[in-house]
């Protein structure tokens, strides 16, 4: 993922941004598609959301400067694509999009695309009683591995707020468990 | 009595457990639950194959949406949603930009005032919806009504 300058120049020539956009989408749509289904829940709006996100990247990859990694630059679209998907599909059922991610959750035992234990779907609930930003630190930390100086450029926050995030959100989800 | 000047303080006095920071790992205090790793969530068989001729298509629908009328419908539309916005507005000359500023409207908000019924009123018989859809999530439009 550290190597991508010359991809980087590739979707910047108008020759060769074709080709490159291919690339692209080849290299990065696995991990973007997982960080975005964890937050929407569902395979059809992770789908969506991940549609989103590559034609964002893409008629927008001549404003990228690359003074940070396009990785980083590719998560943060896909963060806000995935947020601003949540707020938008709750507002149209007037829920909030906590309520909204819940629901999904509570359908979970009947997704097709689900084969989780009855204890991964306790997992999802704790993780979504957790605020918004807690979420997202969990869940790129638990299961992504991202290193927080990667996530702190993702989600533009400080490495120590990253730190004080996960630590916090690890424990309620500790307490979530053991409770129900 | 001397006064300790507090640049002198180098140290706080608290301490930690020995090799604390060493086997400090968050992830033990979930260890109980070691399946949790993996979310239980799959995709549909071959997604991620079909999943580059799906974007491929897409992209190429949007690269094809000319700058001429990608302009004609970006004006039509704004003068669809001005006059839309002026008509509850309740003859308020403030209200308009108070509403865009306060209700923190997003193009989002703003496809969503426009239904399915209404949208025809557009001449956009020879545009892919699809393509006017676009335009609207792609384009923050309280830009252009503050502007305009």
């Amino acid at each position: 993922m550290d190597k991508d300058t010359d991809l980087i120049k590739r979707l910047l020539s108008d020759l060769h941004r074709e080709s490159a956009f291919t690339e692209l989408v080849k290299k990065y749509k696995i991990p973007l598609y997982w960080h975005i289904r964890k937050i929407v829940i569902t395979h059809q709006d992770a789908d969506d959301v991940l549609q989103n996100t590559f034609l964002k990247v893409f008629k927008n990859i001549s404003k990228f400067k690359g003074e940070s990694k396009l990785y980083t630059w590719m998560y943060k679209i896909a963060t806000n694509e995935a947020l601003n998907f949540l707020r938008y599909r709750s507002k149209q059922k007037f829920i909030s999009s906590e309520k909204f991610q819940q629901k999904a959750i509570n359908n979970l035992k009947s997704d097709p695309y689900f084969d989780g234990s009855e204890i991964q779907i306790r997992l999802q609930k704790a993780i979504n009683q957790l605020p918004k930003k807690q979420q997202l630190v969990f869940n790129m930390r638990y299961f992504d591995e991202i290193k927080y100086k990667e996530m702190a450029l993702i989600l533009d926050t400080s490495e120590g707020s990253l730190k004080a995030s996960y630590h916090i959100a690890v424990k309620k989800i500790k307490e979530f468990l053991d409770k129900n | 009595m001397k006064s300790i000047k507090i640049h002198k303080i180098s140290r706080s006095g608290f301490r930690v457990p020995d090799q604390y920071f060493e086997s400090f790992k968050v992830n033990e205090q979930l260890d109980n639950y070691s399946t949790l790793n993996d979310t239980g969530f799959l995709v549909p068989e071959n997604y991620f194959n079909n999943f580059d001729r799906r974007i491929t298509d897409k992209k190429t629908k949007i690269s094809s949406f000319s700058t001429k009328k990608y302009v004609y419908v970006a004006a039509s539309l704004l003068i669809f949603i001005l006059f839309k916005l002026v008509l509850i507005s309740d003859s308020n000359d403030d209200y308009l930009e108070n509403y865009v500023i306060n209700e923190n409207i997003d193009s989002y908000d703003i496809s969503n005032l426009l239904s399915q019924e209404e949208l025809p009123l557009i001449d956009t018989s020879d545009l892919l919806n699809e393509a006017v859809e676009t335009f609207l999530i792609e384009n923050d439009i309280s830009v252009y009504l503050l502007n305009n």
